[in-house]
């Protein structure tokens, strides 16, 4: 008996399979960082290439759910639209209902249960995506939360998702600490470097939102990003120069 | 029944007839068979050290990071490639100054003089052969080209590899004719069940047959398509097993190059984002 082909079947050894093969879908979307700081939360993706005729405005993997959240995605594109579509429904009722903002983690939980009811339902299949979501709640906390086709949800420092994002977890985990928790700037300079590590360099190869507190979300320009580049690119030649040194 | 009287049987043209099956016959369609088309004309066999296959997109983009893109084109002769004729038509046509990402998918074959005081013959299969397409494959080669050994580089999904013991992908495993090759952390041996496909394992056969000394590398990736972790893997458990020995280098340019290489996965394709 195949247990890959029905969403509800468990296998004997208890794999949902698909839900796994749902996360592999995710693997093929380009990559998504996000980096959490005291007053500044940042996303940065790689930006997909857009055919010459296409309108690249139409082509976009960060989006605002609400003026205070935000969220980036990695996996199959239409399924993100229906979800960013249900997602901002559900923003602008609570605020009718509760008349408060959602919390970002009340969002989060929102999508993430959407995402589980699609892997019990039948005739239905898993959302393909995992979002990395951000923002700041009424109390000005800042918060960076990933969830996948699962349906599970986790808090995050700093993460990735979509193509390479082990290569990018792990530059994450040697490179974060208090002191990029703390500065702005550096929050923005670690997304960038880590984006680096699997994207070709170049302002027009990613795309760096950053959300701050009681601000709309805001795209760097290319120009900004491209300093940024340029300084973490002599910050490489001054350390390879050092590592060099010390081997003579 | 018919307007005479005869009784007629019912016929439906989805149905075939097995008697005519044994006569009709779908004639191959020879425009579509993949082959290799020599771009020099030569009398006599091209006599190289060791052959480097690369079956597979994840294989094609290690040589060309770790190797091809160390090579000027004097350093390189470019010998023909393997290609439909529709393909191999476009090819002479087209501008030859492309970049050498796209140069990549178009399962070139070249020889290389005097690297390590050897000469190597490199076959690039980025697009995968059909299985009727193997033999005939090897044997156009083996008729131009003479080689001492071989070295293979395929990949292969995680979900064909087969183990009691857990394993983290990518990883690499290694098949060899050499018995003194010893197992490392980064490249173990190829265990039973598992067993290699396809052009790789012809071209095993075709080593065994001809008793030339060959060594397989297989990636085990997460993706079937290009992924730079799995090219990095493959470099890990190459030139781990290989040392000193290893031809493929590891430097600033490879990183460079590795980062566009990963660009031939972010196709133009709405799919996914």
């Amino acid at each position: 008996m195949s247990y890959d082909t029905a969403i509800t079947v468990f296998s004997p050894d208890g794999h949902l399979f698909q839900v796994e093969y749902a996360q592999e879908a995710v693997k093929k979307g380009s990559t998504a960082v996000g980096v959490r700081g005291k007053d500044i939360v940042v996303l940065g993706v790689e930006k997909k290439a857009v055919a010459m005729l296409q309108d690249d405005r139409t082509v976009r993997k960060i989006c605002s759910l609400d003026d205070h959240v935000s969220m980036a995605f990695a996996g199959l594109t239409a399924d993100a639209r229906v979800l960013i579509q249900k997602a901002r429904v559900e923003c602008q009722s609570y605020k009718l209902t509760v008349e408060d903002p959602v919390t970002v983690e009340y969002i989060t939980r929102y999508i993430a249960n959407l995402q589980q009811k699609y892997t019990q339902g039948r005739g239905r299949r898993p959302f393909g995506l995992s979002a990395l979501i951000v923002g700041f709640d009424y109390d000005g906390t800042s918060h960076l939360y990933q969830t996948d086709p699962s349906g599970t949800y986790h808090e995050w420092k700093a993460n990735a998702i979509g193509r390479s994002a082990n290569s990018v977890r792990e530059f994450l985990e040697k490179n974060y600490n208090d002191d990029i928790f703390n500065s702005d700037a550096a929050c923005v300079k670690l997304c960038i470097r880590a984006l680096l590590e699997v994207v070709q360099s170049g302002a027009k190869n990613v795309e760096i939102a950053v959300a701050r507190r009681n601000r709309p979300l805001e795209m760097l320009k290319a120009e900004e990003i491209e300093v940024i580049m340029a300084e973490i690119e002599k910050e490489n030649e001054a350390e390879a120069e050092k590592k060099s040194q010390k081997k003579i | 029944m018919s307007l005479f009287g005869e009784l007629q049987f019912g016929f439906s043209r989805a149905v075939s007839d097995d008697e005519d099956d044994e006569y009709s016959r779908i004639e191959p369609n020879l425009n579509l068979k993949r082959k290799i088309y020599w771009l020099e004309e030569t009398t006599e066999k091209i006599e190289v050290d060791e052959l480097i296959l690369a079956d597979g997109p994840i294989a094609c983009a290690f040589l060309h990071v770790y190797l091809l893109n160390h090579l000027s084109e004097s350093e390189k002769r470019l010998l023909g490639l393997s290609a439909t004729n529709s393909e191999f038509k476009i090819f002479q046509n087209e501008d030859k100054s492309e970049s050498e990402l796209n140069r990549m998918r178009k399962n070139l074959i070249y020889k290389i003089n005097n690297l390590d005081a050897k000469s190597f013959l490199v076959c690039e299969v980025f697009t995968n052969l059909k299985s009727n397409e193997f033999y005939d494959w090897i044997d156009q080669l083996w008729e131009k080209v003479n080689f001492k050994s071989c070295t293979i580089l395929c990949s292969q999904n995680q979900t064909s590899y087969f183990s009691s013991h857990q394993q983290q992908f990518p990883c690499v495993k290694f098949l060899s004719s050499n018995k003194n090759l010893t197992t490392e952390d980064k490249c173990q041996r190829l265990e039973e069940p598992n067993f290699l496909q396809n052009l790789p394992a012809a071209m095993i056969q075709f080593c065994v047959l001809k008793q030339l000394d060959f060594t397989a590398f297989v990636c085990y990736s997460q993706s079937i398509n290009v992924d730079i972790q799995s090219v990095k893997e493959t470099y890990s458990g190459v030139s781990c097993l290989l040392k000193d020995k290893s031809i493929f280098k590891n430097d600033d340019l490879s990183k460079k190059s590795l980062l566009s290489v990963g660009n031939l996965v972010n196709s133009v394709s709405g799919l996914y984002m």
